[in-house]
Order: structure tokens, then C-alpha cells, then sequence
């Protein structure tokens, strides 16, 4: 009877060690999104021609990127994308009380922000917030968050209005996402 | 063996699942800030004055627009007789409108009045929303219809609870009015001034104007 309880937690420890020995072994990269300015952003509607065209914010978060192939082509990542979505628990901009904003009417821009990225890199201009389009793709794979930079711009209220939503102070949180293609 | 099979089960999963490539994610705070905003500007015709002078003036009136009324009015264009102006508003707007006593009053004799519905007006929009759609002016019904000047607080202008709003700027909400007076025109008074024997007097009324936003 011992001998056999002695067994079973032999192979229980067998199998955690193999599991050790492969979280070591499976992770096929790296990825690492570091905000170096403008980790939160503001849009004050106080005039009629700021709730009529709108309010730009060009260039006014800029992150760092930095994502390596830890197996050296074996992982069969060909490049890398950033989204933005809106964050977990956010349907829509959120007021007080029952108060609400669409999602739609931020945009979202990823520039190039140091032109290390080169040629190999694909900018889709502004999107709508949620609508499923990566802000950017590259296959140029980004060694260091020093030296390759993206720089987002926003802009609230430009293809959809804010006229006639009802004044109210409103917040809610974006996720730019950094992950590998394959 | 069978007790095997349940931690290489395990192992799978855990495989499985730490196998995935890896991203990395970071959160941006949004906030918005929206002030309510709402403006109205009287551009011209801040004071409109009519003035009597000949027996046609009594008999016909005077307009603004004497091409579709009787007025005796020469001048088909004269600007004296318009108002026009403009609403800026961030949300969904009425504007209140009307005289501010209940008749006209004599200057020289306060006991002489004149009935507000001898002066009518014609209301037009010559900015981007238009009555049926973004608007409604009950008054001037859609402004089909000659008005009557009427005691405040009338709504003149509302939103036309459409799904476009009429929230705007100045170049949505712009509207000119057309002041006459006598023509016996639409809502008016039907019967001529001439009819009426009014004693000859100046007769004033302050006609306010009051922007009120609806949320």
C-alpha cells in the first residue's frame, strides 16, 4: 500500500516537472508594450466649434514596442499588430447615473514615431474605437522599445457628433493590445 | 497505469495552454467632458418701427414681404422689416418667443392700446435644418403659415423629435423673420387698421426672445 502512494506522487511530481520544464520551452516570444507619455487623455467640449467639428489630439500617447522571437524563426511569428479595444467592462462611455456615450466617437491613430519601423510596417490611419482594425501591422519585428516608438492619436467627436448628447463628464478605459501574427 | 493517465490529462492542458503566444497590454483612461452650450444672436432687425402715413398704409398695411401680401409697402426687399438670427446649441433647444405685454401700449397715452395680432410675422430657415425634419414651429405651422405676435412665452421653435436633432451651430439653426403689420395676413387680425379706428399714437411692445435647452 505505501509503495503504491509512493508511486502515485512519483508520477504526480513527474509531471510538474516535465509542465516546469515547458513553460520554459513554449513561450515562443516576447512582447512588451511600455507607455512613455500620455498614458491618459482628456477631451473637454466647452464650444459650440469643438462639439461641431470635433477635437483632435495628434501624437499624445507615445508607446515604446519591443517583441523577439525567443525560438529564432520556430515560432512561426511573422510580425506584430497593435489594437485597441475598449477595456473589459466598457460597452460605452460612462456617465453619471444612466448617462452614456458611444464607443464611436473616438478614433484612434498609430504613427510611426521614430521611422525605425520602416517600410515593413502597415499604418491604417484613424479608427473607430472597437470597429476590429488593427492600428498598425509590421513584420519588421521590434528590438527595442528605445528605439521603436509608435505614436497614437485621438480624435472624439470628428465622424460622429457629440451634438445632442447630454452634457455629463464621462470616462471609460481603451486596452492597447501588442501581439504577435502568425 | 490508469492513475497515469490522469496527470499526463493534466499535463495536456497545462501544455495547451502555456503554449499560446504572448502579447502585452496597457490601459489609457478616457474622459469626455461635455458643457452644455447654447447661444442665440440676433444678427439684424433688433428694433423693428413701422410707421403710417397714407390712407393705403391703413387700408393695405405694411410687410416686409409685400410680394405676397397686400402691404402697401414699396419695397419688396426692405430690410427694415427683418429680423434675422441665429441658435448655437450643443443638445436639443426650444426658443421662446413673445411680447411682453398684452397689447401694444400708446407712448403718448398709455390707455390706447392696439391689439398684438394687427403685427404678424414669417418665419424661415436659411440655415442647414430645415422645419419637418431637425425642426417644428408650431406658430407658424412649419413656417407655412402667418403668424400672429403672440404674449410671452409661446415656443416658436423646437426640435422636431426626428432623429436628427436640433442641435447645431450657427450655420444648422439660421432663421429670418419677416415682420408686417395691417396685412391681415394668416393667424393676423383680418380686419384692417383702417377699420379699426385706432387712435394715432406710438405703439410699443418689447417682444423677448428666450433660449431653453430641452436636456
Amino acid at each position: 500500500m505505501a509503495i503504491r502512494r509512493i508511486l502515485h506522487i512519483n508520477n504526480i511530481l513527474l509531471v510538474l516537472i516535465i509542465a516546469s520544464y515547458n513553460v520554459a520551452l513554449s513561450q515562443n516570444n516576447t512582447a512588451r508594450l511600455v507607455t512613455i507619455i500620455g498614458s491618459q487623455v482628456s477631451f473637454n467640449f466647452n464650444t459650440i466649434s469643438k462639439h461641431s467639428s470635433g477635437i483632435t489630439k495628434p501624437n499624445y500617447t507615445r508607446f515604446g514596442v519591443e517583441l523577439a522571437d525567443t525560438v529564432t524563426g520556430g515560432s512561426g511569428i511573422t510580425g506584430w499588430k497593435i489594437e485597441v479595444n475598449p477595456a473589459a467592462g466598457f460597452a460605452s462611455f460612462i456617465g453619471n447615473g444612466a448617462n452614456t456615450l458611444n464607443t464611436n466617437i473616438l478614433e484612434v491613430k498609430a504613427e510611426d514615431a521614430n521611422a525605425n519601423l520602416g517600410a515593413s510596417s502597415v499604418f491604417n490611419g484613424y479608427q473607430i474605437l472597437g470597429n476590429g482594425t488593427p492600428l498598425m501591422t509590421s513584420t519588421l519585428l521590434p528590438a527595442n522599445p528605445n528605439s521603436h516608438q509608435i505614436d497614437i492619436s485621438y480624435r472624439c467627436g470628428v465622424t460622429n457628433s457629440v451634438f445632442d448628447q447630454t452634457p455629463d463628464f464621462y470616462e471609460m478605459e481603451i486596452e492597447f493590445i501588442l501581439s504577435p501574427v502568425q | 497505469m490508469k492513475k497515469l493517465l490522469l496527470p499526463i490529462f493534466v499535463f495536456g492542458i497545462i501544455y495547451s495552454g502555456i503554449s499560446q503566444a504572448v502579447s502585452d497590454r496597457n490601459t489609457v483612461p478616457v474622459a469626455v467632458n461635455l458643457n452644455r452650450v447654447l447661444r442665440m444672436s440676433v444678427n439684424t432687425g433688433g428694433n423693428i418701427e413701422f410707421t403710417f402715413n397714407t390712407i393705403d398704409d391703413y387700408k393695405n398695411g405694411l410687410s416686409g414681404d409685400a410680394a405676397t401680401s397686400t402691404s402697401a409697402n414699396p419695397a419688396t426687399s426692405n430690410p427694415m422689416y427683418l429680423t434675422t438670427f441665429t441658435v448655437a446649441a450643443s443638445t436639443k433647444w426650444t426658443l421662446q418667443y413673445g411680447a411682453e405685454e398684452g397689447t401694444f401700449i400708446g407712448v403718448d397715452n398709455p390707455a390706447s392700446t392696439l391689439a398684438l395680432n394687427n403685427v404678424g410675422f414669417n418665419l424661415a430657415t436659411t440655415g442647414t435644418h430645415a422645419f419637418g425634419t431637425e425642426l417644428v414651429s408650431a406658430p407658424t405651422t412649419g413656417g407655412t403659415v402667418i403668424a400672429d405676435l403672440d404674449v410671452y412665452p409661446t415656443a416658436l421653435i423646437a426640435d422636431g423629435t426626428n432623429a436628427a436633432a436640433n442641435a447645431g451651430d450657427a450655420t444648422d439653426n439660421a432663421f429670418t423673420m419677416t415682420w408686417r403689420v395691417g396685412t391681415a395676413e394668416g393667424d393676423m387680425n383680418a380686419i384692417k387698421l383702417i377699420e379699426q379706428s385706432v387712435t394715432p399714437d406710438r405703439y410699443v411692445t418689447n417682444v423677448l426672445f428666450n433660449l431653453v435647452a430641452d436636456n
